[in-house]
């Protein structure tokens, strides 16, 4: 271990590695072409701490949408999908 | 070659069982979005991945759908395991009990067996990781309707945690896609000057 407690702390910290302030992602996408997929790359700015991470199942806030479950009992109205 | 760490990659401790939710989630398991399927097609299309980058995501994918695999076993081993086969036959798992017991089974929530032709192995990489990012949509869309159907925080958490994984890999497949379609683009034509001693 390199350096055991201060492993241990930054488990718990609210954030052990605050980055510089940064957009997350690419901005434009060039040379783009017809019948092609493309995602924008993603850029390393900030992270969840350790614990965080594994609660969430990822260490990229940028990437972090929670899924709210549906009611069991609600019925879709005809407009929605 | 792979190396083995005996835990899950999430903590899996469900205190109630529940046959019936166990039937569902089996489908992560062995059904046509699952883990074993994932695992397979990743596993599989790398063989003939192009880029080192792309490579390796198929690579690191592959292997944690496999850890993935092992959470959902572990779930559905857990949610049948207390469950007398009076209560599982009344949660509808009888069809599953007479053929399985209380083994984890590669199939789908309606019953089919596992097959590879969940999966498909094209041999041209856009055409694989188009299918891959598919794939990716699909599981989270399988997740999300398992957590529509759970009321147990121990499942609905573990099955959170896994739908998330699925949206990073999709953002990690996009990149690998955008990286092979820069190196396919690239010029790839070297003139050589004509030697002199061919020169008239």
């Amino acid at each position: 271990m390199v350096n055991n407690q201060r492993f241990r702390d930054n488990l718990y910290n609210e954030s052990s590695m605050p980055m510089n302030k940064c957009i997350p992602q690419e901005m434009v996408i060039e040379n783009v072409r017809l019948a092609a997929a493309y995602v924008p790359y993603q850029k390393l700015c900030e992270l969840f701490n350790p614990l965080e991470s594994l609660r969430k199942g990822t260490a990229f806030p940028e990437l972090y949408s929670p899924y709210e479950a549906r009611d069991k009992k609600y019925k879709l109205k005809s407009s929605e999908y | 070659m792979w190396t083995y760490d005996k835990m899950l990659e999430y903590p899996i401790k469900i205190k109630n069982p529940n046959p019936a939710m166990a039937k569902l989630i089996v489908t992560q398991y062995g059904g046509p979005d699952g883990e074993l399927a994932a695992s397979l097609r990743y596993l599989s299309q790398r063989f003939t991945m192009i880029t080192p980058e792309a490579i390796a995501t198929l690579n690191d994918i592959g292997t944690e759908e496999l850890a993935h695999l092992e959470i959902i076993g572990t779930m559905v081993r857990q949610l049948m395991k207390g469950a007398t086969p009076e209560e599982i036959e009344r949660a509808g798992a009888g069809g599953y009990y007479a053929d399985h017991d209380k083994g984890v089974y590669p199939q789908s929530a309606a019953g089919a067996p596992f097959t590879a032709a969940y999966i498909q192995v094209k041999g041209d990489p856009i055409i694989d990781l188009t299918e891959d990012l598919a794939a990716e949509q699909k599981a989270r869309g399988t997740y999300e309707w398992l957590i529509n159907m759970a009321d147990d925080p121990d499942v609905i958490e573990p099955l959170k945690y896994l739908r998330e994984r699925e949206v990073v890999h999709y953002q990690r497949f996009g990149e690998a896609l955008r990286i092979v379609q820069d190196y396919l683009q690239e010029p790839r034509l070297f003139i050589m000057p004509k030697p002199d001693f061919l020169r008239n």
